[in-house]
């Protein structure tokens, strides 16, 4: 394998993976935000790959389209974020599980079940007591996940 | 970029200008009205620039004129002038400039993607279109559900875009050039890839394919369609269920069935597929569907299961056999008498509609065939042509379609594919039937039907004018169907591109 | 003066237009004034018929059209055409086209072919366009090479049976063209001035005696509409189209019988004209196809092809068609026409069809629609000219028919219904004259057309305005002694009465005299004695004697009579007709008086017929020698001395019968008739309607019940079963359209990795 092949194969792979990543995040991520900043994310593996093949080609092409999917990509943010304000003004939220009333008339309602928060069965370590007064911290509200 | 080259871009320039004059212009007036007229007369300006260029059957770049380039340009701006005249009326909530506006963007998308020779060129002018359309979807009514349909298209078309995109990427690393030309070039060099890209030019076909199918609505990639079709107003739908599908199409055989000449047989499984699926999908669910737009979503789903056949058939056959029926003239035909049927079809729907309620049930149509008989005739005709009934457009574009299929079937040269076609035909006439069942059940529901109440029809005479053109068109081409045959026929872009053609076309 | 290729299309498109426009402006606009756009489209349509005329009959005349006939084809629209795709691929496929192919494209592997310059670039793209034009042509029928291989079976068929001359046509015998083409001809320009004056006069007679009626312009329209496809089915230039039309006017005819369709005797009279209809329809169809399959074309022209009835294959002496097929097409046609022309076997629906509105009658039922089978027949004749059995069928069904009508009509009481058996029993005679197969007989048959076309609809617009003036009442036996309120009816129907009997110099003597003398021809000259046209020849001579009973036993009943008798429901309707009813009764009057004497006498009517194609291949190569001119011309006088002498005897025995207080006589002469039972026999209508019933109509309701018992059991069962499943598998597919949109990312990604799944591994 030659070393220009074993490069273009090194960042082919990191842009398979920032592709790979931006769809997980899509798929998994329920804020509306960072589903956009994950298919974001998808275009900057494309990005990638489409750079390393125009140096291997040696053909300025491909840098060409980067530009454009870059300049496309700021247009689409500014569509998301117009998008996204409307939306949350609606329903207060940023949650796009929120928006399923469109759907197959006879089929149920997505309900959103709360995931109780990760607890160690173990006995906490024992700590020592800390100097002056513990901040009071107001219970946080789990109707739905604060930080997905 | 020369003089040539900027005159064959006029159409799209004249389009984009007026576009950009009707967006800056709405910013210091509060007008609603005249933009419509605006609009009209940008598409008829485009259409004289249109018909200053040139046809030339093979080579161009960045701009194709072949057959492919000039029908699709052609039926774009005709697609563009029904839809000004079936939204002639200003939208209730404001906004109509920008919705003309972006109309006629989107419409030079179309015109773009059709005749573009670059890959830079085809994900600009895709773009072109997908941009303003979440801008369309937004506008008109601003309920939840206007809301939620262009969220939800706003989402999966940036992945569908991001899945092309990635494809390109690999067609271009294939190729080292983003031209189609030379793109082919390099597929039909005998062992002109290099060793070990087979599996990115796997790779290209899948993903290209996949992206560019969430255009045409196929199955698994038509989700968004009927919850958002169901959500906007039946002109977007109308828009929605033609438009990208004519973009689509267009690249798809540009990239999938041109550029790709050894890609045939990568892409012919998928095609394949996605139109069994497409065609089946749509239209087993669509007999459980009582929202008209949703209805109407899911028809749409099963044409492109049709659409697709016509593409199967052509990759299968890429020499045309004398005698033989070619599977892209079949399929820009099919497109032709689907888009006249499907626009009339939301045409109606609009004019039956008023200012503050729209057309939403199959129920809301009943008895409409005593109470409004033409335009109860009218529907009646356009779900017939849907069907496929004889001496309707749509009949013809079937039987294109299936023709094609199974002049693939009796080829000798495409023997071994012989089953797979037959079987594809079988299930395309199988599931023409199974779509009789519900567009009868409108018809039903028109004329055997008691009327529940008074229809309004306050939906303005240009959605009337416009539903009556389709009719005439859906009568018309049913009746005298060679003159569109035989352009749709000359839509078959030239294979025989050899280097020298795209050199001399080219800088390098 | 205008061209045929611009007269021929007007003619039948004016009534259209009519008919399209009565049946939009009608219910709301015209209303009352419902009948112009009818009247005038059809004035309009017999002024350009008879200009057609003059312009066929002079260039007919030209010398070069003598021996072969003239003929004159206007393509109006070719709908769908293979023949091209075939060609070219055919010239694709020729040594040249390789050549061609060889220089422009250089083959590469696996089939791809590539272009190698320039030149061959253009060259390259200019063919493929001329390909790709025809191909596009041909798209619309679908029928590819392979397609069209079943053909050659019938190919080799048809060539065993067809003289050797033609058999290198059998390449071309997979063309496929479905072309309106309208021809104009000496036959069809006769056919045409007959349909479009004849309708002009019922549309004018039918604004008086439809007046007030609620289906006004329904009426108009129909009738437009049967002009329409009536002046189609006598100008279409191929099989097809004749079908299609002959279908038209027989939808045409249901409309209008049926036009009064709340009366329940209307009603089941109009399925009964139709379902009888469709026995006839079923054979014509049969023999369309086996046309098709032993000619490869329905053209009855030349065109890319031999026309069945083209001048080309008509050049030849040989016969068209030989053998089994060919007596086969024409029996098939023979009970295409039987049906049309309410001909024994299947004449019993036109007597029944005359529960619809007079005018209709004499339009439909006299002078038209039912004559479509005679211009099929003469058109044919050709065909029929191969093959002696099939004439002998159509000759003996016409004699039989004959018969049969006039028997039957002695009887009847009905005013129409005696008119609808005359009527039966004419066409009979015409069928005979068909079936000498002979220039004199299928010109004599025309002749009778012709005429029979003017006295009938005369009689049947005559019994109208008796009917309409009776309000409604047309049984003979409730009126009489009429001619003293009625002076014009009485007067148009003695005339049209003379000329249906045969009177000298009326009409129907010289048309009636040339068919027993073309059947004569048959049997009186050579030393062949046909002994089937002999006995033809005499039962129908004895026929005009009936023919005058019959004609004037409801004339002398209706007109005659010590008192005037006026049944009640007349009112205050008993008086003459408006002038809207007797102008027509007038004109056709003059026309049943002095036609046939014209005609006769000019002679034109049968040399002019004889410029027809088809005649004319009769008249090069007929099938017996023919006798010398004067031998005829002695035949013909005396058998004119011994018809008159018959229908004379006939009218003075009516007379004697009816007229006056002696009408007793006719009941006393009728009482050992009636012991005998003929007079059952013959009221009973010879008992063809029971006797269908019991044989035809109960074992086919039997076999129905049978069947829609097994349908509703186990078809519609398992055609239920299959119509679930779509659904079945749509409720199935639902949950996947669930809203969310994650889920519909995840659908479209799981799509791709199954698709590159499928290709990678």
């Amino acid at each position: 394998m030659s070393p220009e092949i074993a490069l273009l194969n090194n960042y082919l792979i990191v842009g398979a993976i920032l592709f790979g990543l931006g769809l997980i995040g899509f798929m998994s991520r329920r804020n509306m935000i960072v589903m956009f900043l994950a298919a974001e994310m998808m275009l900057q593996g494309v990005s990638l790959s489409l750079v390393a093949w125009s140096r291997f080609r040696n053909d300025f092409g491909g840098q060409m389209l980067v530009i454009f999917i870059i300049a496309v990509a700021a247009c689409e943010a500014a569509i998301a974020l117009g998008l996204v304000t409307t939306l949350f003004q609606r329903s207060g939220r940023l949650d796009i599980a929120d928006w399923h009333a469109l759907r197959e008339a006879n089929q149920p309602a997505f309900v959103d079940e709360p995931i109780s928060e990760e607890t160690s069965t173990e006995e906490p370590l024992p700590t020592l007591a800390r100097a002056g007064v513990a901040p009071q911290v107001p219970p946080v509200k789990t109707d739905y996940r604060p930080n997905v | 970029m020369t003089y040539q080259t900027v005159l064959q871009l006029l159409p799209e320039i004249l389009l984009v200008a007026f576009a950009v004059a009707i967006y800056v212009g709405s910013a210091f007036s509060d007008a609603q009205r005249g933009w419509n007229r605006a609009a009209l007369a940008g598409v008829v300006l485009a259409a004289c620039a249109l018909a200053t260029v040139h046809y030339h059957p093979a080579g161009g770049y960045p701009l194709f004129q072949d057959g492919l380039a000039l029908f699709a340009r052609w039926m774009a701006l005709a697609l563009a002038a029904l839809y000004i005249l079936l939204s002639f009326k200003p939208l209730p909530g404001g906004g109509t400039p920008e919705m003309f506006g972006s109309l006629l963007l989107i419409v030079a998308g179309v015109m773009l993607a059709a005749a573009a020779a670059d890959l830079v060129l085809i994900f600009v002018s895709l773009e072109l279109i997908s941009i303003p359309t979440y801008i369309l979807l937004y506008l008109g009514r601003r309920d939840a559900l206007q809301q939620e349909s262009a969220a939800k298209y706003f989402y999966l078309s940036v992945l569908s875009s991001a899945i092309l995109l990635y494809g390109f990427s690999f067609l271009y690393g294939l190729a080292g050039s983003t031209d189609l030309h030379n793109i082919h070039d390099v597929f039909l060099d005998a062992g002109g890839l290099p060793q070990g890209f087979e599996l990115f030019a796997k790779l290209a076909a899948v993903l290209a394919i996949a992206g560019l199918s969430f255009r045409l609505t196929a199955v698994p990639f038509h989700f968004y369609a009927p919850d958002v079709y169901q959500g906007t107003t039946h002109a977007n739908a109308a828009l929605l269920s033609v438009i990208p599908k004519l973009a689509g199409l267009a690249v798809l055989v540009r990239i999938a069935w041109w550029a790709m000449p050894d890609g045939g047989h990568l892409a012919l499984g998928i095609v394949a597929a996605l139109a069994v699926l497409s065609m089946t999908l749509g239209n087993v669910l669509a007999l459980w569907q009582d929202n008209l737009r949703r209805l109407m979503a899911y028809s749409s789903i099963a044409h492109a299961g049709y659409l697709l056949l016509g593409l199967a058939a052509a990759l299968a056959m890429r020499n045309i056999q004398p005698g033989a029926w070619d599977g892209i003239g079949a399929m820009m035909f099919y497109l032709c008498v689907y888009a006249a049927a499907t626009i009339g079809t939301f045409a109606v729907f609009e004019h039956l509609g008023g200012s503050t309620r729209r057309v939403e049930g199959i129920d809301e149509l009943a008895g409409l065939g005593r109470e409004k008989p033409t335009v109860a005739a009218m529907l009646a005709a356009f779900m017939f042509s849907l069907t496929g009934i004889p001496i309707l457009a749509g009949f013809w574009g079937k039987f294109q379609i299936f023709g094609s299929a199974l002049s693939v079937a009796s080829d000798a040269e495409t023997a071994f594919l012989r089953p797979l076609f037959i079987a594809l035909a079988v299930v395309g006439v199988l599931n023409a039937a199974v779509s009789a069942a519900y567009y009868l059940r409108i018809v039903g529901a028109m004329y055997f039907r008691a009327p529940l109440g008074k229809f309004r029809a306050e939906g303005g005479t240009g959605a009337l004018l416009a539903a009556a053109l389709c009719c005439l068109l859906v009568l018309g081409l049913g009746l005298y169907p060679r003159p569109l045959l035989r352009a749709s026929d000359r839509a078959r872009p030239q294979l025989e591109i050899v280097g020298q053609v795209s050199n001399l076309s080219h800088p390098k | 003066m205008p061209e045929i290729s611009q007269l021929l299309p007007l003619i039948p498109a004016l009534p259209l237009a009519a008919a399209m426009l009565t049946a939009v402006l009608g219910p709301r606009l015209l209303r009352k004034q419902s009948h112009w756009p009818t009247v005038l489209a059809l004035a309009l349509s017999c002024t350009a018929s008879l200009m057609l005329l003059c312009k066929v009959h002079r260039e007919a005349g030209q010398e070069e059209y003598e021996r072969s006939g003239y003929e004159k084809i206007v393509t109006l629209y070719t709908w769908a055409n293979v023949d091209e795709a075939y060609e070219s691929d055919l010239r694709l496929r020729s040594p040249e086209g390789t050549v061609v192919i060889s220089q422009g494209r250089k083959p590469l592997e696996n089939g791809r072919l590539r272009q190698q310059s320039p030149e061959g670039a253009t060259v390259n793209s200019r063919r493929d366009d001329s390909n790709k034009d025809s191909l596009a042509t041909a798209a619309p029928l679908g029928l590819y090479n392979s397609e069209v291989i079943p053909f050659q079976g019938f190919t080799s068929l048809a060539n065993d049976c067809r003289p050797e001359g033609t058999k290198k046509q059998g390449a071309t015998i997979k063309n496929f063209r479905i072309e309106i083409a309208l021809r104009a001809d000496p036959l069809t320009a006769v056919m045409l001035a007959v349909i479009t004056f004849v309708s002009t006069l019922v549309a004018i007679y039918s604004i008086g005696y439809m007046h007030g009626d609620p289906g006004y312009w329904r009426f108009f329209s129909y009738i437009s509409l049967f002009v329409f496809s009536m002046t189609m089915l006598v100008s279409a230039s191929n099989f097809l189209l004749l079908y299609v039309f002959w279908e038209a006017v027989g939808l045409c005819s249901y409309l209008l019988i049926g036009f009064w369709c709340e009366k329940p005797a209307a009603a089941a009279a109009g399925m009964k004209a139709f379902l009888v209809n469709r026995i006839g329809d079923f054979g014509f169809a049969l023999g369309i196809f086996l046309i098709w399959t032993t000619f490869g074309t329905l053209d009855f022209h030349d065109s890319t092809a031999m026309g069945v009835l083209g001048k080309m294959r008509l050049a030849s002496p040989e016969p068209i068609v030989n053998g089994a097929v060919g007596t086969a097409i024409c029996l098939l046609l023979l009970l295409g026409a039987c049906g049309k022309s309410a001909q024994f076997p299947l004449h019993v629906w036109l007597p029944d069809a005359m529960e619809g509105p007079t005018p209709v009658s004499a339009l439909i039922h006299a002078a038209t629609m039912v004559t479509a089978g005679v211009y099929m027949l003469a058109r044919c004749m050709p065909l029929f000219a191969a093959s002696p059995f099939a004439l002998h069928a159509v000759a003996v069904v016409g004699g039989l028919t004959a018969l049969i009508g006039a028997v039957v009509a002695i009887t009847q009481t009905d005013l129409k219904r005696i008119l609808a058996y005359s009527t039966i029993s004419h066409l009979g005679y015409m069928f005979l004259a068909m079936g000498a197969g002979t220039v004199l007989g299928v010109t004599a048959g025309m002749f009778h057309l012709v005429t029979h076309a003017f006295f009938k609809a005369l009689l049947f617009l005559a019994a109208g305005s008796v009917m309409h003036a009776m309000g409604g009442v047309i049984d003979i036996r409730r009126f009489g002694g009429l001619r003293r309120i009625m002076p014009v009816t009485h007067w148009t129907f003695l005339i049209g009465g003379l000329a249906m009997v045969g009177m000298i110099p009326f009409a129907g003597f010289y048309s009636k005299d040339a068919i027993l003398l073309a059947v004569a021809e048959k049997f009186s000259f050579g030393n062949h004695v046909d002994l089937v046209y002999q006995t033809l020849y005499w039962t129908t001579f004895g026929g005009i004697f009936l023919i005058a009973v019959y004609t004037f036993r409801p004339f002398l009943l209706t007109f005659y009579g010590k008192d005037t008798v006026i049944p009640p429901e007349a009112g205050h309707h008993a008086h003459e007709s408006p002038l809207s009813m007797t102008g027509p009764l007038v004109i056709l009057a003059l026309g049943a008086a002095f036609l046939g004497l014209y005609l006769e006498k000019t002679g034109g009517l049968a040399e002019f017929l004889a410029g027809t194609p088809s005649v004319a291949y009769l008249n090069r190569y007929p099938l017996a020698p023919e006798p010398s001119h004067e031998t005829l011309e002695s035949l013909h006088s005396s058998i004119g001395r011994q018809s008159t002498v018959m229908v004379a005897a006939g009218i003075l025995f009516t007379i004697f019968l009816y007229a006056g207080s002696r009408r007793r006589l006719a009941d006393r002469l009728a009482g050992p008739m009636k012991r005998l039972g003929l007079y059952q026999l013959s009221f009973g209508k010879l008992f063809f309607d029971p006797l269908y019933r019991l044989f035809v109509v109960r074992p086919l309701e039997l076999f129905a019940q049978a069947c829609a018992w097994f349908d509703n059991r186990f078809i519609d069962g398992s055609v239920n079963l299959v119509g679930i499943l779509p659904k079945l598998l749509g409720a199935a597919l639902r949950p996947l359209q669930g809203g969310l949109i994650q889920f519909y990312a995840l659908a479209m990604i799981l799509g791709v990795l199954i698709f590159l799944g499928v290709l990678l591994l």
